[in-house]
């Protein structure tokens, strides 16, 4: 539903132009460049101001090859590494080969991008919806990502963190050593 | 040789590149991260 619908020759105002900033379906929070370190650690980005958030990975690249990226919750400026994720994907490779992944009771989430090869090149991208993190209960998240695995492979699904908890912020790491990098932004769904 | 991380707050705007602290390696450890699980999330 439109905020204003506007007739032919009607003025632009500044409260016009306040109001449609203020009411964006997606309201930016922050943004940034990950590279050069083996971590990315965002805190205080999860507030009461939204509901659910989206998080936008892309030109993701690894040091080394072989590597998964992962994400864990964190609150406070310390990271939940508790065993209560459990992640699954469908996944499908160019090649038409299947790529399906999942494991339950993790300390850490899979977020679907995986790349098996050619180090130091763009390769991989991922969005990830994150539904009530700053609630006191399981926090849903869901996923569609792309990486590379012979081929370039693309994952549909999500993870779970079990524990009746609220976070403030996450962290994207990968399956081993080696640094990551990539550019991120984090957006909140407006509520009304 | 603990890695470097990024840290950004959002509240501050402040991005900052540490080593990470010997709590925070301990987790990491704690978490499965080590350099020989590399090949542990190959997929299916």
């Amino acid at each position: 539903m439109a905020v204003k619908t506007f007739t032919t020759g009607e003025v632009l105002t500044a409260a016009d132009t306040n109001t449609y900033l203020n009411n964006g379906g997606l309201v930016y929070i922050t943004s940034g460049t990950q590279s050069g370190t083996t971590a990315l650690n965002v805190d205080g980005c999860f507030t009461s101001t939204y509901q659910n958030y989206r998080i936008i990975l892309n030109a993701i690249q690894v040091s080394t090859a072989a590597r998964a990226l992962r994400l864990q919750f964190r609150a406070g400026g310390v990271t939940n590494a508790n065993t209560f994720y459990d992640y699954a994907y469908n996944g499908y490779r160019a090649n038409g080969t299947t790529n399906n992944t999942g494991l339950a009771a993790q300390s850490f989430a899979e977020i679907g991008t995986y790349i098996d090869t050619f180090a130091n090149a763009t390769l991989g991208a991922c969005t990830i919806d994150v539904l009530n993190p700053q609630v006191t209960d399981r926090t849903m998240s869901l996923v569609i990502a792309q990486g590379y695995e012979g081929a370039y492979a693309y994952r549909s699904g999500g993870f779970v963190q079990g524990e009746a908890v609220s976070f403030d912020g996450f962290r994207i790491t990968l399956s081993g050593t080696g640094n990551v990098g990539f550019n991120y932004t984090v957006y909140g769904y407006r509520k009304a | 040789m603990k890695p470097q991380e990024t840290f950004h707050n959002v509240e501050t705007g402040e991005i900052t590149v540490r080593e990470i602290s010997d709590e925070e390696y301990a987790a990491l450890i704690e978490s499965g991260w080590t350099p020989e699980n590399a090949e542990e999330a190959t997929p299916e």
